[in-house]
């Protein structure tokens, strides 16, 4: 059905920031090509830019230089195509309950035109990530692991190409976490979505990802590659587990304090942006 | 230092000087009286200036008040012992239930409507829009207005959507820029200044509707203070006499006097004391008059019977009552 | 368990003050009736409740309670559409943004009613000049609260509907607007009181015209003519009508937007 299977494409992308009269590479030259149907992982120190490139590829953020395209098309802004879940539990819209989060999103995205199907689509996602039961909460009412459920089930319900998640567990607990982890597999089966996963954590990258793209900051470059061959169900108790696991830790290497000042820096600076590119959106 | 040594003796000496006449005077005793701002006042201000009061052994304790309204709550609550105020209030304060009486009149000034509208001739020429300013609900200009609206339009409330309450400074000061009222009910200065302007003209005055003069202000006591503390009533009494009559005497010399208090020039101050209709007088005009029209309109429940029973003694005796028909003196406290 | 528990303490906190209430009433009864102090300055609570229903019955008090509504309605109505504007643009330019903090800070401290005589200069005496006083008096917490409101949506929210495609007008009313509505109904519980002090401060300063006043004007009139009473009177009908629009209206929303929204500080 598709000619080339080359779902996702990044040429020569360049991000640069300026600190006051300081010039900083978030992102220099990254090269990546993601297949269609991929788990890929991309992990790296704080300020490493990994997540710039993801909220790039969301198209929240232009890049300086270089390009993104979809499917041969140069991404331009945001779009339902490419579904991002946030590391925040804020990302659920606190007036709307959850089945509603889902209503809203499908009947803002004009996907569904009648409101008794877009209940039960709604309502299908929710059953997949687990949470059939719940459509009456409130997000108030849900514990972080179920609110990261409900934000997969909203990102999902669009049918995006992509789902991008930016640390997604990040702020959960371990139990939780590895739950998670495990749907969060089952589901990228169920749904053959390409999922593109940014990840601090070396364990959760070689559990999830097919492809762990390893991160070194300032500037913010690939610096390896890793192809995750690992049979599912991984464990981290299997030799070629830890193998993995040492070589990855070995890459992202030992920070000295100079560096973990400027990777502050750095982290302020990304939110301040953040905060003022919203403003042309309005 | 030797500076401050002869500045300090001489304040030691000015101040013992001033306290030396003190110890000769007789027992001094506090009278609080309360007033408003204005020409109306001219007595009081003259009696503080020239220390009449302290001739009659009284130590006058001044409270100024931004309306009638303030000044009757003033004594009802005991604050002042004696103030001054229009008839109507007077009477409203007295038709509820206040234990006081008149004491004395005050002054007679000119009171007129006074609109820029060259339309307006009559009270049949408002249109319901129209506004006319009076310093507040129930004052005397209320009360004229009622009265005047009853005589021409046939009923008391005819213009009570009309008005408008307003302090008479704020209320001028809209008139002369032809903003928001149409009309303003007023008295001495404001009369006189916004009837200079061109064009302004009366609409209609006092003496039109009430037939005659009569006391813009009386003075007012409580019947506690008149009975617990004559002699101090008698001496307030004699006070202002002295006072108005020495205003009546020195119309140039109360003018120097109380030109830098209004702000005004000497001359315009002089103009205004001698405009024709104002007298400082203690003869009471017109009590009886508005009270019969105030039960008549709704605007209080009873009207005294005799004058005794709203004024003290000193005011009847000067009212007198004349065997086989009210004399001229008598016939004025009536409309 | 808990609920419960916590439904008894709040029954025996409104019994509580129920009781407190009646007590401070019949207090008030008993030192009127003992007559220490004038009963003119001071009548009896009784008095005051058997005019208060005279004044229900012959209309006097519902005509001047409906035209304060009205020019609170009218004062309040272009405020909320003034500061939607304001705060709006401010959103938008920061430029303009500036501008409006500066003016909050300057003009929000000025009670409206400083500002009367001034007003009454401009636009006359009369009901125009109330919605003025009204309108400037509500105007300051309702733009504070929607400028704060509008910036305390989190970001994530924004990216959120960004990410669903929405843009400009859709934006704000889909996101920003129920994100900032805690902040937004605290404007407007806020406006409303300070819109009911100003029209009733107003009406007593400068009273309104005698067929247009309102229940300031009613009692300033009341006064004038010493109907204590009614002045009392005229109080009581302020109270419960702040009290019942607090119960009725805000709390009735607040219950069904940011109480079940979990969007309450407590």
């Amino acid at each position: 059905m598709v000619s080339n299977n080359e779902e996702l494409v990044i040429e020569n992308l360049d991000k640069t920031y300026y600190l006051g009269e300081r010039r900083i590479n978030a992102l220099e030259r990254i090269n990546l090509q993601v297949k269609t149907g991929e788990f890929i992982n991309i992990i790296g120190p704080s300020g490493c830019g990994k997540s710039t490139l993801l909220r790039c590829i969301a198209g929240f953020e232009k890049p300086t230089n270089g390009r993104v395209k979809l499917r041969s098309n140069e991404i331009k802004g945001p779009g339902i195509d490419r579904m991002m879940v946030f590391q925040d539990f804020e990302q659920l819209f606190p007036w709307y309950t959850v089945l509603g989060n889902i209503v809203f999103a499908l009947k803002v995205t004009k996907m569904i035109a009648t409101a008794k199907e877009r209940k039960e689509i709604a309502k299908h996602y929710l059953k997949m990530v687990g949470l059939a039961g719940f459509e009456d909460l409130y997000p108030h009412q849900l514990s972080g692991g179920m609110k990261q459920r409900v934000a997969i089930a909203r990102a999902l319900s669009v049918q995006p190409r992509i789902l991008l998640m930016d640390e997604p567990f990040g702020s959960l607990d371990a139990m939780t976490r590895s739950t998670l982890q495990e749907e969060l597999i089952r589901i990228w089966k169920e749904t053959k979505v390409t999922i593109i996963f940014v990840t601090h954590n070396i364990e959760e990258a070689i559990i999830l990802g097919d492809q762990i793209i390893v991160f070194e900051a300032n500037p913010g470059r690939v610096k390896e590659v890793i192809k995750n061959t690992l049979s599912r169900p991984r464990s981290p108790e299997a030799n070629d587990f830890s193998q993995i696991w040492e070589r990855i830790h070995k890459l992202l290497g030992f920070k000295n304090r100079e560096r973990v000042l400027e990777e502050r820096n750095l982290i302020r600076l990304f939110q301040e942006e953040r905060e003022l590119s919203l403003l042309p959106h309005l | 230092m030797k500076k401050m040594f002869w500045v300090l003796l001489c304040l030691v000496l000015v101040t013992g000087w001033s306290f030396a006449p003190r110890i000769h005077s007789a027992p001094v005793e506090e009278i609080k009286i309360a007033g408003q701002f204005g020409l109306v006042y001219a007595p009081l201000m003259v009696a503080q200036s020239r220390k009449i009061f302290e001739k009659y052994g009284l130590k006058p304790v001044w409270k100024e008040y931004g309306s009638g309204g303030a000044v009757r709550e003033a004594l009802i609550s005991g604050e002042v012992d004696v103030g001054f105020m229009g008839i109507p209030p007077f009477l409203i304060g007295w038709d509820k239930g206040c234990q006081w009486k008149a004491a004395m009149g005050f002054v007679v000034v000119p009171v007129g409507l006074v609109t820029y509208d060259p339309n307006i001739k009559s009270l049949k020429d408002f249109k319901a829009g129209d506004k006319i300013a009076v310093p507040s609900p129930g004052s005397v200009q209320h009360i004229l207005l009622a009265m005047a609206a009853e005589k021409e339009l046939g009923s008391a409330t005819a213009l009570d959507n009309n008005i408008v309450a307003m302090p008479h400074p704020d209320a001028a000061a809209a008139l002369i820029s032809k903003k928001g009222i149409k009309a303003h009910f007023t008295t001495p200065p404001y009369l006189f200044e916004e009837l200079s302007q061109p064009g302004f003209h009366l609409v209609v005055d006092d003496i039109t509707i009430f037939g005659h003069p009569f006391s813009f202000n009386v003075g007012v006591a409580s019947e506690r203070f008149h009975d617990r503390r004559p002699v101090v009533y008698s001496s307030f009494v004699n006070a202002i006499s002295e006072a108005m009559a020495w205003i009546n005497a020195n119309k140039k010399a109360v003018a120097n006097l109380l030109a830098p208090e209004f702000k005004l020039t000497p001359e315009k101050t002089m103009a205004y004391l001698t405009w024709e209709g104002m007298n400082y007088t203690t003869a009471p005009y017109g009590l009886m008059g508005f009270a019969e029209f105030m039960q008549k309109a709704g605007y209080i429940k009873k009207a005294p019977q005799q004058m005794e029973e709203i004024a003290f003694e000193n005011v009847l005796a000067f009212v007198g009552s004349r065997a086989g028909g009210r004399s001229e003196i008598e016939k004025i406290q009536y409309k | 368990m808990k609920v419960t528990k916590l439904k008894k303490k709040s029954m025996n906190k409104t019994l509580n003050q129920g009781l407190f209430i009646v007590g401070v009433m019949i207090l008030w009864e008993l030192v009127a009736r003992a007559q220490w102090f004038p009963v003119l300055l001071f009548p009896s609570l009784s008095s005051v409740f058997v005019n208060l229903l005279t004044e229900l019955v012959n209309g006097e008090i519902g005509g001047r309670l409906l035209f304060s509504l009205y020019l609170i309605g009218a004062g309040l109505g272009l405020a909320v559409v003034t500061a939607a504007v304001t705060a709006t643009s401010a959103l938008i330019s920061p430029i303009i943004s500036d501008w409006v903090q500066a003016l909050m800070a300057v003009l929000h401290p000025l009670p409206g009613i400083a500002v009367l005589p001034i007003i009454i200069l401009w636009l006359g005496t009369g009901p125009q000049s109330i919605i003025a006083v009204i309108w400037f008096s509500s105007i300051w917490p309702l733009i504070t609260n929607l400028h704060t409101g509008l910036r305390s949506v989190p970001a994530t929210q924004m990216e959120a509907g960004r990410n669903l495609g929405l843009k400009g007008i859709a934006l704000i009313r889909f996101i920003l607007l129920p994100g900032a509505f805690p902040y937004i109904l605290t404007g407007l519980r806020v406006a409303w009181a300070r819109a009911w002090q100003a029209s009733v401060a107003a009406e007593m300063v400068f009273g309104a015209s005698g067929g247009e006043g309102g229940l300031g004007w009613f009692i300033y009139k009341k006064r004038f003519f010493m109907e204590i009473p009614s002045v009392f009177g005229g109080m009581i009908v302020i109270i419960l009508v702040g009290l019942l629009v607090e119960r009725l209206c805000f709390e009735w929303v607040e219950v069904r937007t940011i109480r079940r929204w979990g969007m309450t500080s407590e």
